[in-house]
């Protein structure tokens, strides 16, 4: 029978396509996306400019992601908020490690007012917790020994489909005192806030907001100590974009 | 045509003979960019022969056909014969049948057709389909028609979106969420609280909204991508595609949804439906006001429009976005009644598979669904099979079910499963990546099958989302409870939460891709090739003996199939039909 002699080449032929790079049907490689906003904190005693820049590249389970956020005074001072903020680079290696959650590892670079670097191992996760909260929870260690436990969550309330209001909640704790930047140990400062934007298009959205910024414990004595609020309310105005 | 018809009755007299097939015929298909005008729009395209949706292929059955596509992107391209039994060589899907159409190539396709009845062709390169690469493909059985009608037309709906396919998935990684813009709000909230009437209510209202945050997800999320314009026959609804009829006469309509993304729940008011076919099969008729269809199925329909006026072909998208139109009408020119947009739907909690214990006992094979009716809620049925009726459908409108499919061709034997697989339909809506077992296609490309075994597949959906599961080159037999009489499909809906199983007898050896239907399912890795090695024991075949009671056939079946692609004889007729037809449409 015809079919006896020509099965072996089927079999042939089947191993060799099997054996073929299957990306037909899966395109996962190159996707990426980078989200910004920059705003204003209007306060009569501190004004500031704020930044927030952060970048996915990758596949849907491996991702490198990038991080930079800042804040300089209207002064022109990088302003270290108690050593939690200057300006500040992340780069993790993430992957996904459940339906919700991505875990990061990577490596952290700042920059404070008056040339002061400090350079860290950061591990954490990211994603979206019960009820839509999002969650960047870090680990870091720093060159000067610090152990730091930093904690981001934010939530998305619809107003309409285009007018969407975010409380937010910042706040970090640190495991010993390094005074050249002004971080105390324990909780060192929390802010809370509110932030409503309108997207005039998905990726491009103005908003309006207000924050509630507290610094604590040793921290706030050396915050105190440089001259600097330790508690301050501001308007934030800020445009957010993504793509 | 005179040409063709002659050799139509040599191929009856070469069948009655049971001889090789005595027709062939050769058909040319270009594939390029264009502009065609939807609803007054000029819109580029990828186009086959010039236009969307392409050039209705019209075969015989039994007729050996030959199939020249020239490639003019500047891309590679395919086509893909859905639902027809080919060797899996000439099954178009480039890196699993072939290496794809390189631009400026010309492929050579050739298969002899065992089948008849309504299918349709397009691309299987990245998005290409949803770009416009589809076309109707109707096979005449050798016999004639079991019913007959007196008009005959195809219903190709499509779906067209300003964006590209390569954008929108972008857009779906960076924010899956990005096409929905009927996202649960705070004032919606208050709205619904506000309606409640009783205490109960409004906690039910509170616990709803709990219940959906606590799994991240949102109940509106009935579509993965919204922003298309819907397609009847390649025109917007303002375009107003026409059937003409004279009062009386049987009309039969091809429904074929060719579309991207859409589900559609098809209707003419006004006129009852006869559905005699699915998926190419002959099916028992069966009445009825409505019926959906997902992505890849087909249905023939027979309706007799008795009064002198238009009638309106209604296809809602179920998230009810939109309208695919058209008209049936005496005369050209003529409107039926404008369709009236239905509520949005929403998911319910046994779309998430969280019915009560009670009912996922149940046994469904044994309920008689169609006494059951259609009033019963949508979220009472688990067993998948009952489709859930449409959202605002009138009260004692007759909805197509899956149990009402009955096969109407007894030629073939079905076969007890010699194993079962679990095969979950699973995603991360999150990410936006579907998978087969929670595993992408590049993670786990292969399942292996042996030629001649029969295998149960249990599709259990894990997902929020329907999912029309297609299988190449291979039946699948329905399990509806309809036991010896359950029908032959190559596209099953999973309604999202729900089970269904079918049958598949690997009668041909090959790689056979098994997908989700949805464009974007499909292309982020809910897919899987079906290797079906070929076995040592000769297959016994299915033929059922015309002598058997149980053969009320017109279609005698081949045997065993060769596996590899017969060689396939010179073209015998001279004047290609296709490259006819798309002089016709330039």
């Amino acid at each position: 029978m015809a079919s006896t002699i020509t099965r072996p080449f089927i079999l042939a032929a089947l191993v060799l396509a099997v054996a073929m790079p299957a990306q037909a049907m899966d395109y996962d490689a190159l996707n990426g996306r980078v989200d910004a906003r920059a705003e204003k904190r209007i306060s009569s005693i501190a004004p500031a400019t704020e930044w927030a820049a952060s970048a996915w590249f990758g596949g849907d389970r491996d991702k490198l992601r990038l991080e930079n956020t800042g804040i300089v005074s209207d002064d022109g001072r990088i302003d270290n908020e108690g050593g939690t903020k200057g300006i500040d680079s992340r780069f993790f290696y993430s992957r996904l490690i459940s339906d919700f959650w991505d875990a990061k590892a990577g490596v952290q670079f700042t920059v404070f007012d008056a040339g002061v670097t400090r350079t860290g191992f950061l591990a954490g996760v990211e994603g979206l917790a019960p009820y839509g909260l999002h969650v960047d929870a870090v680990l870091g260690v720093s060159q000067t020994g610090v152990v730091s436990a930093r904690l981001e969550a934010s939530y998305d309330l619809l107003f309409s489909q285009k007018l969407i209001g975010t409380p937010y909640l910042e706040a970090m704790v640190a495991s010993k005192d390094d005074p050249a930047i002004q971080l105390g140990s324990g909780l060192s400062r929390f802010e809370l806030g509110f932030r409503l934007r309108y997207e005039i298009a998905k990726e491009v959205a103005p908003y309006v907001g207000i924050s509630f910024e507290q610094y604590t414990g040793n921290t706030a004595s050396l915050v105190a100590a440089a001259g600097e609020p330790t508690s301050l309310v501001r308007a934030l105005v800020g445009l957010k974009v993504w793509f | 045509m005179f040409f063709r018809r002659s050799f139509v009755g040599l191929a009856l007299l070469a069948l009655g003979l049971a001889t090789a097939p005595a027709i062939a015929g050769t058909y040319d298909l270009v594939v390029d960019r264009t502009d065609v005008m939807i609803d007054g729009q000029v819109r580029r395209v990828f186009s086959i022969n010039g236009e969307i949706a392409g050039p209705t292929l019209r075969w015989t059955e039994g007729e050996e056909v030959t199939v020249n596509v020239t490639n003019r992107l500047k891309e590679d391209t395919s086509i893909h014969w859905h639902g027809i039994l080919l060797p899996y060589r000439m099954d178009g899907v480039p890196m699993v049948s072939f290496h794809g159409i390189k631009p400026g190539e010309t492929f050579t396709y050739r298969f002899r057709l065992r089948q008849a009845g309504t299918y349709w062709y397009h691309s299987h390169s990245g998005g290409q389909e949803q770009e416009g690469m589809y076309a109707p493909i109707v096979i005449a059985p050798a016999r004639g028609e079991r019913e007959k009608a007196a008009r005959d037309y195809v219903v190709m709906l499509s779906d067209h979106h300003p964006m590209s396919p390569g954008a929108i998935l972008r857009k779906l990684k960076q924010e899956p969420g990005y096409f929905n813009d009927r996202k649960l709000t705070l004032p919606g909230l208050m709205r619904d609280l506000s309606a409640a009437k009783t205490t109960e209510e409004k906690q039910a209202v509170i616990s709803s909204r709990l219940m959906w945050g606590e799994m991240r997800m949102d109940p509106t999320d009935l579509a993965d991508v919204t922003g298309y314009t819907f397609l009847m026959n390649g025109r917007g609804p303002a375009d107003n595609w026409t059937g003409l009829f004279r009062p009386g006469e049987k009309v039969r309509l091809r429904v074929i949804n060719g579309s991207a993304m859409s589900l559609f729940d098809m209707r003419i008011p006004g006129l009852r439906m006869k559905v005699v076919q699915a998926d190419g099969q002959d099916v028992k008729p069966v009445e009825v006001d409505e019926f959906r269809i997902g992505v890849g199925e087909t249905y023939d329909i027979i309706v007799e429009p008795r009064d002198d006026r238009a009638y309106t072909i209604e296809a809602e998208s179920v998230d009810r976005r939109g309208f695919a139109r058209g008209t049936l009408a005496p005369r050209e020119g003529m409107t039926g009644p404008a369709p009236v947009p239905r509520p949005p739907a929403l998911l319910t909690e046994a779309d998430m598979g969280h019915g009560t214990a009670s009912m996922a006992g149940m046994d469904h094979s044994k309920m008689d669904h169609s006494k059951m009716g259609h009033a019963m809620p949508a979220s009472a049925d688990l067993s998948g099979l009952v489709l859930v009726p449409p959202v605002g459908a009138p009260t004692g409108s007759k909805v197509l079910s899956y149990t009402d499919l009955r096969r109407a061709d007894r030629s073939y034997r079905l076969r007890p499963p010699d194993r079962t697989i679990d095969i979950r339909l699973t995603g991360n809506m999150e990410k936006f990546f579907w998978s087969f077992d929670d595993k992408k296609y590049s993670e786990d490309p292969v399942m292996n099958f042996t030629q001649g075994e029969t295998v149960r597949l249990v599709f259990r959906n894990e997902t929020m989302m329907n999912h029309p599961i297609h299988l190449h080159g291979l039946w699948m037999d329905l399990e509806n409870g309809a036991g010896e009489e359950r029908p032959r499909k190559h596209v099953v809906i999973v309604p999202p939460g729900r089970t269904v199983s079918v049958t598949v007898r690997m009668t041909e050896a090959g790689r056979w891709p098994f997908h989700c239907h949805f464009l974007y399912h499909m292309m982020t890795g809910m897919f899987r090739e079906f290797v079906v090695a070929p076995s040592a024991v000769p297959m016994v075949d299915d033929v059922v003996p015309a002598d058997e009671p149980a053969a009320r056939t017109s279609r005698p079946r081949p045997a065993s199939k060769p596996a590899t692609p017969a060689p396939a004889p010179p073209p015998t007729q001279a004047p290609a039909m296709g490259g006819g037809h798309g002089q016709h449409h330039h």
